[in-house]
C-alpha cells in the first residue's frame, strides 16, 4: 500500500520543495540553521522516495515487512520536518490551532 | 476544523501541505563543538538506516561501510561535545558502536535494528542533557544550537507538535526570562515529547509482535528502551533507584526477546514494563494541557468507529485506508489516555482501569475485524466513563472550547 503511492508522494514532495523555497527567506530571518535543516530534510526525503520508486519501476517486489520498514523511515523523516516547521511557525507567530 | 493563521498565504499553504504528507504516509559547550549538531545526528541516523537496509539484503560489506560512515559522522560532529557535556550518553554510545559492529559481523539484522534505535535515542539523550544544562545556566547560544537535535510528538490531522521549548530558549536569549524559568518549560516540553514517543514505541512494538515483523519489533524495542533512558532520571526521582534498575532490566529483556523472537518472554517483559510505567508522568501536565489531552482523547475515540465502519462490509475489509485511519485514531486516543491516566486514577481508579481495558478491547476488535456495532458499543462505553471521570473544568478550559460540542456529538 505504501509502495503503490510512491509516485504521488514524490510529486507532492516536489511541490513542497518549490513552495518552501518561497517561504525560506522568512524562515532564515528567524532561524537560519532550522531553515537549512528543513531544506535538507525535504530534499533527503524526496531522494529517499525517488530511490524506492526507481526500485519499484525496476520490478522489485517489496514484502509486507519491507514496506513497513521503508514506510516507517519515511514517516519518521516527515514527522521530523513537521516538527521543525512547527517550530519556525511559532517563531514567525503563525498559530496552528487544533 | 477551524484554522487561524497570522502568517503569509504561502507559509500557510506550505504548512498545510506538509501536515497532509505526514498524515499520509553542565555548562558551556566546548568551542570546537559541531556548528550543526542536528545535521551531524541526521547524517549518523541515515547511515545507520543504510546499514540496516544492506543487512536486510544480506550485503554485509555495504552494511559495514555504512556503519563506518555513521560512526565517522558521529565522531566528527558530536563525540567531543558529548564526552565533555553528556558523558553518560557518550559512554553508552561507544558500547553501542561495538555492539552494532558485532551485529553486522554476525549478519543479524534484528540485533542491528535494536542497536540502531538505541544509538539514535542515545543521541537524543545526549542532546537533551546538553540543552537542559545550558538552559539552566542561561547559556542561550548552546541551548539554541542543540535544541534542534530532538524529536517531536507524532503529528496527526488534529494535533501539531508544540514549540514551548523553542519559544522559551528564544525568550532566554532576549532576556525576558531567567534560566531557571526557561528550564521548567524546556524540560516539560522535552520530557513530555519523549514520554509520548515511549508510549508510541511500546504500542508499535506490540503491533509488530502481533504482525510477526521481527525487524520492526527489534527496532521499536530499542527505541522504547532508549526513550526510557531519557526519562530515567525523572523515574528515579519519583519511584527510586531500585525501581529504575528493575525497569531497565525489563527493557533489556524486551530487546533481547524481541531480537530472538521469544514470544513468551517478550510478553512477560512487555507486561512488566506496562505495569511499571502505569501512573508515571515524567513532567506533570498543566491544567490547560490536561484539558487539551482530554479533548484529544474525545476526538480520537469518536473517530475510531466512524472510519472503521467505512472500511468494513459484511465482515470483510473493503478499504485498508479507512482501517489504517481507525488504527491511527486509536493510537492517538491511547496516547492521550496515557497522558491523563495518573490524574484520572486519583479521581476514579475503577473507571480509569475500565477505560484502559476498553481501549485495548477496541484495538482487538479492529484487528479481529469485528462487527462495527460492537466497536461502537465499546467506544460508547469509553465516552460514557470518560465523561463521568474527568473534572468539569476540563470541559470549559479545553482549547477552542469545543469539547462540549464534541461530547454532544459523541452521544448523538
Amino acid at each position: 500500500m505504501v509502495i503503490s503511492r510512491l509516485s504521488d508522494i514524490k510529486d507532492i514532495l516536489g511541490g513542497l520543495i518549490v513552495v518552501y523555497d518561497s517561504v525560506s527567506p522568512q524562515v532564515v530571518a528567524v532561524d537560519a540553521a532550522q531553515d537549512e535543516q528543513i531544506k535538507r530534510g525535504l530534499s533527503d526525503l524526496r531522494e529517499y522516495v525517488l530511490a524506492l520508486y526507481a526500485q519499484e519501476l525496476a520490478g522489485k517486489r517489496f514484502t509486507a515487512e519491507d514496506a513497513d520498514l521503508y514506510g516507517t523511515e519515511a514517516q519518521s523523516r516527515a514527522q521530523a520536518i513537521t516538527g521543525q516547521i512547527a517550530q519556525v511557525a511559532a517563531l514567525l507567530n503563525i498559530t496552528l490551532p487544533e | 476544523m477551524m484554522w487561524v493563521f497570522k502568517g503569509s498565504d504561502m507559509t500557510r499553504r506550505f504548512v498545510l501541505c506538509l501536515l497532509a504528507i505526514v498524515i499520509f504516509v553542565c555548562g558551556s559547550v566546548a568551542a570546537e563543538a559541531s556548528d550543526n549538531p542536528a545535521a551531524s545526528a541526521e547524517d549518523t541516523r541515515q547511515a545507520l538506516f543504510e546499514a540496516q537496509v544492506a543487512l536486510m539484503q544480506a550485503d554485509t560489506t555495504t552494511a559495514q561501510q555504512a556503519l563506518e560512515s555513521a560512526q565517522t559522522a558521529y565522531n566528527a560532529g558530536l563525540k567531543t561535545t558529548f564526552e565533555t557535556n553528556a558523558a553518560g550518553a557518550a559512554k553508552c554510545i561507544e558500547t553501542l558502536w561495538a555492539q552494532a559492529k558485532e551485529a553486522v559481523n554476525a549478519d543479524s539484522a534484528p540485533a542491528f535494528a535494536a542497536g540502531r534505535s538505541q544509538l539514535w535515542t542515545a543521541l537524543l539523550d545526549g542532546s537533551t542533557q546538553i540543552v537542559l544544562t545550558a538552559t539552566h545556566t542561561g547559556d542561550n547560544a548552546t541551548a539554541s544550537l542543540w535544541l534542534p537535535l530532538r524529536e517531536f510528538r507524532t503529528s496527526t490531522r488534529f494535533t501539531r507538535p508544540g514549540a514551548d521549548a523553542t519559544l522559551a530558549v528564544k525568550a532566554l536569549g532576549s532576556g525576558t526570562v531567567e534560566g531557571s524559568e526557561a528550564l521548567l518549560v524546556v524540560e516539560a516540553d522535552l520530557l513530555d515529547t519523549y514520554q509520548g514517543q515511549l508510549i508510541a514505541a511500546l504500542g508499535d512494538v506490540n503491533e509488530a509482535h502481533l504482525n510477526n515483523f521481527l525487524l520492526r519489533q527489534a527496532e521499536e524495542a530499542g527505541l522504547a528502551a532508549g526513550y526510557f533512558e531519557i526519562l530515567a532520571p525523572a523515574y528515579t526521582t519519583q519511584r527510586g533507584k531500585a525501581e529504575t534498575t528493575a525497569l531497565r532490566a525489563q527493557f533489556t529483556a524486551l530487546i533481547d526477546t524481541a531480537v530472538t523472537n521469544d514470544a513468551q518472554a517478550f510478553s512477560a517483559a512487555y507486561s512488566a514494563i506496562d505495569t511499571a510505567l502505569t501512573g508515571f508522568r515524567a513532567a506533570p501536565l498543566s491544567q490547560d494541557q490536561l484539558a487539551r489531552r482530554a479533548g484529544q482523547l474525545v476526538r480520537f475515540s469518536s473517530l475510531i468507529p466512524v472510519d472503521y465502519a467505512r472500511g468494513i462490509r459484511n465482515g470483510v475489509v473493503t478499504s485498508d485506508i479507512e482501517i489504517q485511519e481507525a488504527l491511527t485514531f486509536h493510537a492517538g486516543a491511547a496516547a492521550a489516555f496515557a497522558d491523563l491516566e495518573n490524574v484520572l486514577m486519583e479521581r476514579d481508579p475503577v473507571a480509569t482501569a475500565r477505560i484502559e481495558v476498553l481501549l485495548d478491547q477496541a484495538l482487538t476488535q479492529i484487528r479481529d475485524v469485528e462487527d462495527p456495532n460492537a466497536l461502537q458499543a465499546t467506544i460508547d462505553e469509553v465516552s460514557s466513563l470518560f465523561n463521568k471521570v474527568i473534572p468539569a473544568e476540563w470541559l470549559t478550559s479545553s482549547s477552542g472550547g469545543d469539547i462540549d460540542v464534541i461530547l454532544a456529538a459523541f452521544f448523538r
